[in-house]
């Protein structure tokens, strides 16, 4: 899929710095009082979305109707309705953003570089990796037992036996395999961690962007 | 011989394959759950499938942090769709450990148990004290879950369903032994 270049841009952004953002975010709709403070917050969460290869559409229907909603919030009295609302889509609106924005890849190397705990890592990439591969191994299970004349939606009594059971076989050889293959190939989980990556234009440009939005939000918020 | 109670890369691995089973099972209960009115019913619903592979866990592993090693890497993930999911898989899993870590770990089919009903419990308790300020500090909601004759209930099926998702990877841990699949140390 062919991307525009503030999207091509966003995607080059350092994944921490987006998971602050989205703390940030999350934080700050939880904590702000004024609805014209908090329609900043989720307007720019928006044009961040419109920055996302599958939900661009919903970015231009949400500032749609964000501006038809702070029209109709200044001439009448529903300021705690559009507080409410507003607040629910800035809780929402940051994991999209940053799920739609970050390829899988950049986001494991990026967890490499922080000093968490290697179980916690390890997990998180064989997780990633491997997730896809359980869930077509469930899918295959669901057919050998199609297959074998057995269909689980109409015995749900047999799931456990027709469907877990085989599974949790398969994710203990799959673990012993993968135990195998890491420890061949030198994997050393004590091995000192990755250089963090190099800080580039993108991370500087959406510093200052999060930083002009804080002001614009604190102006907001203290002047009501 | 001396036992180590270092951490090894099978025991990171096996702990990451118990992690994907416990996600696969909140992508399957979620859904369903969303829909359900109910005070803890995400954790009802999820603990029975999700029990069985942290009972898997508690057994292959059995030392002190494994609740948190397994379901460590699921907060992080989860944590990507809404921070909050963190805490409330997270701090009921530390609860857990601090209070195992009295009896030191999972080595016996009892200690799991109790494992998992402390935790799935501590899940229920937490996740809807959790909801329930949460939604009042941010939306000014009074939500009315803070009845204890609500809180009673929920607390008590979420024991139930711990207990079911305990049993159930006792099984898959006693077929698992039988057909030499699982080492227990």
């Amino acid at each position: 899929m062919k991307l525009w270049a503030p999207a091509v841009w966003f995607r080059q952004v350092n994944p921490l710095l987006k998971m602050i953002f989205t703390l940030l975010a999350l934080a700050l709709a939880l904590g702000l009082k004024t609805w014209t403070a908090m329609a900043v917050l989720v307007g720019f969460l928006l044009l961040l979305l419109l920055l996302t290869p599958r939900l661009p559409w919903l970015g231009w229907l949400g500032l749609g109707l964000l501006g038809g909603g702070a029209v109709l919030t200044y001439f009448t009295d529903s300021a705690g309705v559009m507080l409410t609302i507003l607040r629910v889509l800035a809780i929402l609106l940051p994991a999209p953003v940053l799920a739609g924005t970050t390829p899988p890849a950049d986001l494991v190397r990026a967890l490499q570089t922080v000093r968490l705990p290697v179980g916690l890592v390890l997990g998180v990439v064989l997780i990633w990796r491997f997730l896809p591969l359980i869930r077509q191994e469930s899918e295959r299970i669901w057919e050998a037992n199609l297959l074998r004349g057995i269909d689980l939606k109409r015995h749900p009594r047999l799931i456990f036996s027709g469907l877990f059971v085989p599974l949790i076989f398969r994710m203990v050889s799959y673990a012993d395999e993968v135990t195998v293959g890491l420890e061949t190939r030198g994997y050393d989980p004590q091995a000192p961690h990755r250089p963090a990556r190099a800080w580039r234009g993108a991370d500087t440009v959406f510093c200052a962007l999060v930083g002009v939005l804080l002001v614009s939000i604190g102006g907001w918020e203290w002047s009501h | 011989m001396v036992k180590t109670f270092s951490w090894q890369l099978k025991d990171y691995v096996f702990a990451a394959f118990m992690a994907m089973g416990i996600l696969l099972a909140a992508v399957v209960t979620q859904p369903i759950a969303q829909i359900i009115p109910i005070p803890g019913i995400r954790t009802i619903l999820w603990a029975p499938l999700a029990g069985i592979f942290l009972t898997l866990g508690m057994a292959r592993l059995q030392r002190p942090g494994t609740v948190f090693l397994i379901l460590g890497p699921v907060g992080l993930i989860l944590g990507l769709i809404n921070p909050i999911i963190t805490l409330v898989l997270l701090v009921p899993a530390l609860v857990t450990e601090l209070v195992m870590a009295l009896v030191a770990g999972y080595g016996s089919r009892t200690r799991r148990f109790w494992g998992n009903l402390i935790y799935f419990e501590a899940t229920v308790l937490g996740g809807v004290l959790g909801t329930v300020t949460g939604l009042t500090a941010a939306f000014g909601i009074n939500v009315p879950v803070l009845n204890p004759w609500l809180l009673l209930p929920a607390g008590s099926v979420a024991g139930l369903v711990a207990g079911l998702g305990w049993w159930l990877g006792e099984r898959v841990v006693a077929q698992l032994q039988k057909a030499g699949k699982l080492d227990i140390g």
